[in-house]
């Protein structure tokens, strides 16, 4: 068994064990049913962060060492922690909504986590933008370590700026008192979570380093005055090229797969959003958790396939 | 030679291909666009009836002046290299107005699509009359679109391409107008026709202008 | 075909109060093709411009391929020009594949020519990669390529050879002996006087803006 499988499934069992016990504990006091909501919105707040501090390491130890596995590591990293920041502004609405009547408060942990998710939004951007690959690490790093650097006093300025509106008098998530099971709940989801951390990142880890294959692949025929790419120009009876073009076919066809079930899950959304008053707590928990493992699936699905994906790509080149 | 219609969308789907390239749109102007939205509470205070009030105005204004990046994202792509080309492939300039855009549009129209529900969360304006809002919306995507095209058909071979904002943004006040007037009027129960006549007034008359000033303007920009 | 393909007869052109160019006469004849030199801002690449009608000249006249330089008439022969500038015409984030089949759509060719062209400059490996992933000499190669599918009467090429391999030189001569035997014609600037002297007939010199024959060994 390689070690990737030993991974996946502890992080499929913990997440299942972690399901059952979020689901089958009894009520919290104060919140009642509701408070299972925490169950995985919490741990996604915890990846976020977790991620974010790891892309400010990878993007020290890149600057520190000049190894492009530490670049990897950061921009890998970063792109699972946007994933659970959406994640968990997503589910702090939901928690809102259920909660306080509202899908936005100007609290300032989520004012402070949807500025964490445009800036690595924007590194992510940046990224994509800048064609050469040493470059790329270089400048990112020094974004991954800007971004992360900010952030405390992005922290402080809205703390600051909230405490003299008003306090906050109302209920936060992770800021009630726990009793043990319910402790014991958080836990056993924290610790399931941190795995799927691990098992993401391998995998985007693994893509990057596919990308990287390929793009010094492209590289070498580059440098090479008539590499494998470009040959020599044909002058005589040129025949008509049969080529395979099943490929970009089936990539056209996931594409618009893909866009089809965006459509469709962004469509539920705004159903059971606009039907939000009339929805029960159990509805509630059901509505969280089942945007959690919808969007952790469509995740997984489009890692997966891009790793498929590049991986022909580097054999079509290799 | 190929027909008007084949052009147009030969022109609106290389638009869209580059942008499903580059992101420039989906990963950079909406994100930017969302901050926006974000950040003005911050500046004027939280309480839910002030957004309330301001949450539709806003939504409109930043539309507006985020929506014409989009519009002058295509001069980066269009360089006179690439004119001289499809000037010389022999493409009517009408059609390259036309797939110009309506790729413009059909981004634009994305673009309000995905920061509407942003400001419907952070805003909550509890607005009324989805059915008029949706013929609304898609009216302003291509309001935007042809003028913010025609601004950047005008400004193309110009270096600055902070021009074209400035030429679309004050000529983009009736599209405002007729937008914030629309979802108030749905509000308070007012007619809303005129406004969207307005609307749709204006849309036709910025499509005849692009189509009709194409070819001059092609000829004129060099 | 027409008989010249291009004649100008005193063309000048002036950007703002700055002549570019003054009183050029220049002929290509069918089947002729004709090289261009001159320093640096002599007006080379706006007398290209000037030939493949995309720059209206400020005084004097002249024809392209029946066509007068302000008539109307000269939108409909421009599909029969082939270009090919210093700075590539590909969008960058278009594959080189995509770029050609662009030019193949507008211009209705057939599809399968796209793949033939690509094929025969030597870019079908490399036909899926962005522009922008290409190195300058393989842009180039696909420029080569739309001319191959487009098949234009007129050639105007700028600066064709700079940085080209052997193989892609070799290509510009094909291009051109191509033109040739149709009875097209071309016009080609170039630095690389070794390159060009063997593929052109006669030389035409611009200093300052004016002409100057030569006549080509």
């Amino acid at each position: 068994m390689t070690k990737n499988r030993v991974f996946e499934i502890s992080a499929v069992t913990t997440m299942v064990t972690a399901l059952v016990i979020a689901l089958s504990i009894g009520k919290e006091q104060t919140m009642g049913n509701l408070a299972r909501v925490l169950f995985v919105h919490v741990p996604s707040a915890w990846l976020a962060y977790l991620a974010f501090g790891v892309t400010l390491a990878g993007s020290i130890l890149y600057l520190a060492k000049k190894d492009l596995k530490w670049d990897r590591l950061a921009a890998s990293s970063a792109e699972v922690g946007v994933f659970f920041t959406a994640l968990t502004i997503a589910l702090g609405m939901i928690w809102g909504r259920s909660t306080w009547g509202v899908w936005w408060t100007w609290d300032a942990r989520l004012v402070l986590t949807a500025v964490m998710l445009f800036v690595y939004l924007g590194y992510l951007a940046l990224r994509r933008s800048i064609p050469d690959r040493i470059a790329r690490a270089r400048r990112s790093a020094w974004l991954g370590i800007l971004g992360i650097v900010q952030i405390p006093i992005v922290h402080f300025s809205v703390i600051w700026w909230r405490t003299l509106h008003q306090p906050p008098t109302i209920l936060r998530p992770g800021s009630m008192e726990m009793d043990p099971p319910f402790r014991a709940a958080l836990f056993a989801a924290l610790f399931a979570y941190t795995i799927v951390y691990v098992v993401l990142m391998r995998r985007r880890i693994e893509l990057s380093q596919l990308e990287d294959r390929f793009e010094e692949i492209v590289a070498a025929e580059e440098r090479a005055v008539a590499g494998e790419a470009v040959t020599a120009p044909r002058y005589e009876g040129s025949t008509e090229m049969v080529w395979d073009d099943a490929a970009p076919v089936r990539d056209r066809r996931a594409t618009f797969v893909a866009v089809a079930i965006g459509l469709v899950l962004a469509a539920a959304v705004a159903a059971v959003s606009s039907q939000a008053t009339s929805l029960s707590n159990w509805g509630w928990v059901a509505y969280a958790y089942t945007v959690t493992y919808a969007a952790m699936l469509a995740y997984v699905t489009w890692l997966v396939w891009r790793i498929h994906t590049t991986r022909r790509r580097v054999e079509e080149v290799q | 030679m190929t027909g008007f219609w084949t052009q147009a969308a030969e022109m609106a789907r290389k638009d869209l291909r580059t942008e499903v390239r580059t992101g420039e749109v989906f990963l950079i102007t909406i994100p930017f666009g969302a901050v926006a939205l974000m950040l003005i509470p911050l500046a004027v205070g939280t309480d839910t009836p002030l957004l309330r009030n301001i949450g539709p105005g806003m939504f409109w204004v930043v539309v507006l002046l985020f929506g014409v990046l989009v519009a002058t994202r295509q001069s980066g792509v269009e360089g006179t290299p690439q004119q001289d080309l499809l000037s010389l492939l022999g493409i009517d300039p009408a059609a390259q107005f036309t797939g110009r855009a309506g790729a413009t549009t059909l981004l634009l129209l994305a673009f309000e699509l995905v920061l509407g529900p942003v400001a419907l969360a952070l805003y909550d304006p509890q607005p009324k009359g989805w059915p008029w809002i949706a013929l609304l919306v898609p009216l302003v995507a291509a309001g935007l679109g042809l003028l913010g095209t025609l601004a950047a058909t005008i400004a193309s071979s110009i270096a600055s391409s902070a021009l074209v904002p400035l030429l679309v943004a004050p000529l983009s006040v009736p599209i405002l107008l007729a937008a914030t007037q629309t979802m108030d009027g749905l509000r308070y129960g007012n007619t809303i026709l005129g406004w969207i006549l307005l609307l749709v007034t204006m849309d036709l008359l910025l499509a005849v202008a692009g189509v009709l000033s194409a070819r001059p303007l092609q000829e004129a920009s060099r | 075909m027409i008989d010249p393909l291009l004649y100008l007869r005193a063309v000048g052109v002036r950007l703002g109060d700055t002549p570019i160019l003054r009183g050029v006469d220049l002929r290509v004849g069918a089947g002729e093709v004709v090289g261009l030199v001159g320093a640096n801002g002599s007006g080379k690449t706006t007398l290209l411009r000037v030939a493949a009608t995309l720059l209206v000249p400020t005084s004097g006249e002249g024809e392209v391929l029946g066509a007068g330089l302000t008539d109307e008439a000269r939108y409909a022969i421009r599909s029969r020009i082939g270009l090919i500038g210093h700075t590539p015409a590909l969008y960058q984030n278009l594959t080189l594949e995509e770029n050609t089949r662009f030019v193949a759509q507008l211009m209705g060719a057939e599809p399968g020519s796209v793949g033939a062209a690509l094929d025969q400059v030597g870019l079908a490996g490399a036909r899926h990669r962005r522009a922008i992933q290409c190195s300058h000499g393989m842009q180039r190669r696909a420029e080569f390529a739309r001319l191959l599918i487009s098949n234009p009467d007129l050639v105007l090429l700028d600066e064709a050879h700079a940085g080209l391999d052997r193989h892609a030189a070799d290509l510009v001569a094909f291009i051109l002996q191509g033109v040739r035997s149709r009875g097209g014609g071309a016009m080609l600037v170039s630095h690389e006087h070794n390159r060009m002297a063997p593929l052109v007939d006669r030389v035409v010199e611009l200093r300052n803006g004016a002409v100057g024959h030569w006549e080509a060994e």
